[in-house]
C-alpha cells in the first residue's frame, strides 16, 4: 500500500506542476481580448504579422488550455461540485468506498474512453496538417486539439490516484491528512 | 414499455440516483453518459456500435473548446475574483454602510445594495456570498440584527449576480439557446434591480414594523466631515462604476461584443486592483477601515491589505479552480446530452409532453415547476446544461399570442429561467449559497436561522418571476430599445 499511495503522490505532483503554470493562460486569455479590441477599435497596425483572426482564433486556444489542464487538479483540491445531501451522513469508510467505486465506474472509464476517441481526432488533424476553418487564422490545429486527449490523461491519472487514496482510506492506511483532499466536504 | 423508450428515462433514473452519491457531478454526468452507451450497444448492437462515441471529440471541441462565447466564463470569474481579493468591494461595503447607518435596516440595505452593484460588475456567487457574510454578517450580529434577517438578506442580495449583467449563467444560457449574448444581458438587467428593489422594500418594511429585528447604529464610525465623506463615496463607487461603465458601456456603443467585455472588465479589474493595492498606499490613501476603523464602530479586526502580486497569483488560481469546476460540467455533460439524444430522448420527452395535451402556457408552468424543484436539490450549472438541451425543442414550440411577440419568445423565457435558477440558490435544503454562508457564518449562526431567513426572499423571487411572467415588457422593453 506504501509503494501504492507513493505512485499516487507521484501522479498528484505531475496533475499539479502542470496546472500551476497553465492557470497562467487566463492572463494570456485577457491580453489577447484586450489586444484585439485596442487595435480594432483604434485602428492601430498589429503587428507581428497577426490579423485579427488569429488573435480572435488565439482566444479560445488559451481558453481551452486553461481548462483542459485544470480539470484534474480542479479534481485534487475538490473544487467540482458534488451533492453531498446524503454522503455527509454516512460513515467515513462508506465515504471511501463511495470514492473508490466512482472512480473505477465513472471517472476512469469516462476518461479512458474519451481519450481513446480524442486521440484519433487529433492524430487525424495532425496527418491532415490542419488549418482552422477561416483559412486566413491559426495554423497547426492539432496542438490545441491535443489538448483534450491530454486532459483526459490527466483525468485518468488523477482517477488512479484517488482510487488508490480511497482505498487506502477504505483499509485505515490512509494519513488522515489526505482524507479532506480525497473526499472533499470537511472531513 | 419499449427500450428506445426506458433507456433514456433509465438515464435520468440513474443520473438521480448516482447525483446523490456525492460523487462529482461532473463525472457522474460523463461516467452514467458512458455506462448507457455501453448498454445501448448491448442491447441492440444492430443499430448502436461503438463507433457512435467518434463524435463525441467533435462535441467537446467543436462546443467547449473552439467556442468563442464560452471564453467570456473565463474572464467573468476572473473578474469577480479580482474585485473581491483586492478590496474594491469591500470599500464599497464600508461606504454604504456608514451612509445608511441611521435608516431602519440600513445595514441590511446596504447589503443589498452592495449585492446589486457587486452583480452589475460581474458577481460570483460564492464570491459575493461569502465576502459579504465575512464583512458584514458580524457586524450585524454585534449591533443586535435579528439572525434571520442578517442572514435572509445576505444571502438574496449575494445571489443576484447570477442575474444581473454581466452573468455566467447568461453567457452558458445563450450559447445553449444559440441566442445572442448582448440582447440576454440587457432583458435580465431591469428583472434584476425588480428583485433588487423588492428586497429593498421588504427589508424597509419589517424594520420599520418591527424595530428590533434592525437596530439603527448609533455609533460614529466612518468619516467626520464632509469632504472626507465626499472623498469616502468617491473612493468606493467610481471603482465599480468604472467597471460597470467598461463591461456594459462596451457592449451597448459597440466597442467590444459581449464575450470580449468580459475580456476589458478582467483587465479593468487588475487595473482597479493595482490602483487600489499599490497606487493608492504610495499616495498615503489606505483601505477605509484602516482609517476610520471597523464598520459599525465595532472592534472586527482590521485586516491590512495583501501585496499585490500575492494577491493576482491567489486570483489566478482561485479563478482556474472555479472555472475548471464549471467546465468540468460541461464536458460531462457533453457525453451525458449525447447519449441521452442518441438513444432518442428528446423523442421521449416532446412524447410525454404531447401525452400531457397542456397548451404553451400550461408547459411553461410545468417547465417553471420542475425547475423550481431540481432547484431545492441542485445547482443552476446542472440544471441549464441538462435540463436546456432536453427543453429546448419544446421552448421553440410554445407560444404566447398577443402575450409575448414570437421573436422575443426565448428571450422572456430565459429570462423567467434565470429568476427561477437563481432562486435554486436559496431553497432549502441544498442552496448552494446558504451553505457558503454557512461555512463562513460566525459560530452563533445556525443553519436553522438561515432556512427561516431566506423564506420571506424566496416568496420575493416568486413574485418576482410572477411579476415578470405578467408584464414580458420588464425583460423584454430594454433590448427591444436599444439593441436590434
Amino acid at each position: 500500500m506504501t509503494a501504492l499511495l507513493r505512485v499516487s503522490s507521484a501522479i498528484d505532483t505531475i496533475i499539479d506542476r502542470i496546472a500551476m503554470v497553465f492557470v497562467w493562460a487566463s492572463m494570456l486569455l485577457m491580453f489577447a481580448v484586450i489586444y484585439d479590441v485596442v487595435t480594432r477599435y483604434f485602428g492601430l497596425p498589429r503587428g507581428f504579422g497577426l490579423n485579427a483572426t488569429t488573435i480572435q482564433e488565439s482566444e479560445y486556444w488559451f481558453h481551452t488550455f486553461l481548462f483542459a489542464f485544470t480539470l484534474a487538479w480542479a479534481y485534487r483540491r475538490q473544487s467540482h461540485v458534488r451533492i453531498d445531501l446524503f454522503r455527509d451522513r454516512v460513515p467515513l469508510r462508506m465515504k471511501y468506498m463511495i470514492e473508490f467505486i466512482g472512480c473505477l465506474l465513472f471517472l476512469i472509464p469516462y476518461s479512458a474512453v474519451v481519450l481513446y476517441f480524442t486521440y484519433d481526432y487529433t492524430m487525424h488533424s495532425f496527418m491532415q496538417d490542419e488549418v482552422s476553418k477561416s483559412g486566413v487564422g491559426m495554423t497547426n490545429i492539432w496542438i490545441v486539439k491535443a489538448a483534450i486527449p491530454a486532459m483526459c490523461l490527466l483525468l485518468l491519472m488523477a482517477g488512479i490516484s484517488n482510487l488508490i487514496k480511497s482505498l487506502a482510506g477504505f483499509l485505515g492506511k490512509l494519513p488522515p491528512a489526505l482524507a479532506t483532499e480525497t473526499l472533499g466536504g470537511d472531513n | 414499455m419499449e427500450l428506445e423508450t426506458l433507456l433514456p428515462l433509465g438515464m435520468f433514473a440513474a443520473l438521480a440516483l448516482f447525483l446523490f452519491s456525492g460523487y462529482p457531478v461532473a463525472f457522474v454526468l460523463g461516467g452514467v453518459g458512458l455506462a448507457f452507451g455501453f448498454l445501448a450497444i448491448l442491447l441492440d448492437p444492430d443499430w448502436y456500435n461503438i463507433t457512435m462515441f467518434s463524435a463525441i471529440p467533435g462535441r467537446i471541441f467543436g462546443g467547449i473548446a473552439e467556442n468563442l462565447i464560452l471564453t467570456a466564463i473565463p474572464m467573468f470569474i476572473f473578474m469577480g475574483t479580482m474585485l473581491e481579493r483586492s478590496g474594491v468591494a469591500k470599500d464599497l461595503l464600508y461606504c454604504l454602510e456608514v451612509l445608511l447607518r441611521r435608516v431602519p435596516g440600513g445595514l441590511a440595505i446596504s447589503v443589498v445594495l452592495m449585492g446589486t452593484i457587486m452583480a452589475a460588475t460581474t458577481g460570483i456567487i460564492g464570491a459575493s456570498v461569502v465576502m459579504m457574510t465575512l464583512l458584514a454578517l458580524p457586524t450585524m450580529m454585534k449591533m443586535g440584527y435579528d439572525n434571520r434577517l442578517a442572514t435572509g438578506s445576505i444571502a438574496a442580495s449575494g445571489t443576484l449576480g447570477i442575474l444581473i449583467p454581466p452573468s455566467i449563467m447568461l453567457v452558458i444560457m445563450a450559447d445553449l439557446l444559440g441566442r445572442s449574448v448582448g440582447n440576454l444581458f440587457f432583458a435580465a438587467f431591469f428583472p434584476g434591480l425588480l428583485l433588487a428593489a423588492l428586497y429593498v422594500v421588504y427589508v424597509c418594511g419589517i424594520s420599520a414594523i418591527f424595530p428590533k429585528m434592525a437596530p439603527s447604529s448609533d455609533a460614529d464610525f466612518g468619516p467626520q466631515n464632509t469632504s472626507a465623506r465626499i472623498g469616502m463615496v468617491l473612493q468606493s463607487f467610481l471603482p465599480p462604476v468604472f467597471l460597470i461603465f467598461l463591461v456594459l458601456g462596451s457592449i451597448l456603443f459597440g466597442w467590444a461584443t459581449p464575450t470580449e467585455a468580459a475580456g476589458v472588465g478582467a483587465a479593468g479589474s487588475v487595473l482597479l486592483g493595482f490602483i487600489n493595492l499599490v497606487v493608492l498606499p504610495k499616495l498615503g490613501i489606505n483601505s477605509l477601515d484602516e482609517r476610520y476603523g471597523a464598520i459599525g464602530g465595532t472592534d472586527t479586526v482590521v485586516v491590512p491589505r495583501d501585496p499585490f502580486f500575492t494577491v493576482l497569483k491567489d486570483v489566478v488560481v482561485r479563478a482556474a479552480l472555479t472555472n475548471a469546476m464549471i467546465f468540468g460540467l460541461f464536458i460531462g455533460a457533453t457525453m451525458f446530452s449525447f447519449v441521452f439524444r442518441n438513444l432518442g430522448g428528446d423523442d421521449v420527452v416532446i412524447g410525454m409532453v404531447e401525452h400531457l395535451g397542456l397548451g404553451s402556457w400550461g408547459l411553461l408552468f410545468l417547465i417553471m415547476g420542475v425547475v423550481f424543484v431540481l432547484g431545492f436539490f441542485f445547482d443552476w450549472l446542472e440544471i441549464t446544461l441538462i435540463v436546456l438541451p432536453v427543453f429546448a425543442p419544446i421552448i421553440d414550440r410554445l407560444d404566447f399570442g398577443a402575450h409575448v411577440d414570437q421573436f422575443e419568445m426565448v428571450y422572456w423565457f430565459a429570462i423567467l429561467l434565470a429568476v427561477n435558477l437563481q432562486t435554486s440558490f436559496l431553497t432549502p435544503p441544498f442552496g448552494f449559497a446558504l451553505f457558503y454562508m454557512k461555512a463562513v457564518a460566525p459560530p452563533g449562526v445556525k443553519i436553522e436561522h438561515i432556512y427561516l431567513g431566506i423564506i420571506p426572499f424566496v416568496i420575493l423571487q416568486l413574485i418576482g418571476l410572477g411579476l415578470v411572467m405578467a408584464f414580458p415588457d420588464i425583460a423584454l422593453w430594454l433590448p427591444r430599445t436599444f439593441l436590434t
